[in-house]
């Protein structure tokens, strides 16, 4: 008996692509809709977290409209910058220069400091913004001691600046009660 | 009856005229557009999103307000009797030293977390019944921000008015 071998003919086997490219799209929209833009206002830092944060949020630190008029942001930086782990945990630290948009002050330069505030502060009226609209916002980083972070207050009221905030996280959860 | 194609004939070689309408349709040609250099760049895409993209928390601000003249002391003149609080580095958990911080209040209530100096300080504003009561931080130079962060925010979650610091010097 004669054994009839059936050709297998050679199929053109085609994966679906279809919906691994639907997929890698949404991650791609997801990717591009949620990353956050590189402001050169936002100094590398860790910023305090308090517990049950009042701290409002705001559009501005998306990157956009970070440069207020109305607005001076103190950055306070230490050595570690942004690195949350391999901190000392025993000491609190030291901070290393005052940042300000791109310029850099040194610590204990405090005329640097007055200068900028009072510049802006007067390029806020010119703009038409009262004297009490113009505020100071710190960001310092959550281990910098006390000591560095005094002189810029003391300075933005020897300048005239009456309003403060102070940058902290934001609780999603306070949020809803608030 | 149609005219068959033979070329050994005389004429054979002429075809047969065939209406347009009468042809066969000509077999649908499947019209791809190559997309392996399109799914070669998405994947760059979303390599370089995956690989450089760093998810961070909301920041946000808590307003306060700095005294217009005469330094970070200076509050506002009230015949209310300020609210002070007293920050003292202290040994935390992991034994290292200004880890963590004790507010007192007034130097008669030392609390160890935020969540007490809330409630401490809440409840001063329903015995006063005033949120122009002023509260004065007196923060050391060595305390970390966090916890001088912590009683600010703590003072504005009790919904004071009047929140400053007093000098360190």
């Amino acid at each position: 008996m004669v054994r009839i071998k059936k050709k297998v003919s050679s199929a053109n086997i085609e994966i679906n692509m279809t919906p691994m490219i639907d997929c890698t799209f949404q991650l791609i929209i997801f990717f591009i809709l949620t990353a956050q833009m590189a402001s050169q206002d936002l100094a590398k830092l860790v910023v305090p977290k308090p517990s049950e944060s009042m701290a409002l949020s705001t559009e501005t630190k998306q990157g956009m409209e970070v440069n207020k008029p109305n607005q001076v942001t103190v950055n306070i930086v230490n050595e570690y910058g942004d690195q949350k782990e391999n901190r000392d945990p025993g000491r609190s630290s030291q901070p290393v220069c005052y940042k300000i948009g791109s310029q850099t002050i040194e610590i204990g330069d405090t005329a640097a400091l007055l200068d900028i505030f009072q510049l802006r502060k007067s390029n806020a009226e010119k703009a038409g913004y009262k004297a009490g609209d113009f505020y100071l916002e710190i960001r310092a980083d959550r281990d910098i001691e006390f000591a560095g972070v005094e002189p810029v207050m003391l300075t933005a009221a020897e300048a005239g600046i009456s309003k403060m905030n102070i940058t902290a996280i934001v609780d999603e959860k306070m949020k809803v009660n608030r | 009856m149609p005219i068959l194609k033979n070329p050994n004939i005389e004429g054979g070689d002429l075809q047969h005229y065939v209406s347009p309408r009468k042809q066969r349709p000509e077999a649908s040609v499947k019209l791809q557009p190559p997309l392996t250099p399109m799914i070669d760049v998405t994947f760059q895409l979303l390599l370089y999103f995956l690989l450089t993209s760093t998810f961070r928390e909301d920041e946000g601000q808590i307003p306060g307000s700095l005294p217009a003249q005469g330094g970070i002391a200076a509050m506002q003149v009230t015949p209310l009797k300020p609210i002070r609080i007293m920050l003292v580095p202290t040994t935390g958990a992991d034994g290292g030293y200004n880890t963590d911080a004790r507010y007192d209040v007034d130097n008669l209530q030392p609390v160890y977390s935020p969540a007490e100096l809330y409630r401490i300080l809440l409840s001063r504003k329903q015995a006063v019944r005033s949120d122009e009561v002023p509260i004065v931080i007196h923060a050391p130079p060595a305390v970390r921000w966090q916890f001088v962060v912590e009683a600010f925010n703590a003072a504005v979650h009790a919904k004071f008015k009047n929140i400053g610091f007093a000098p360190t010097g």
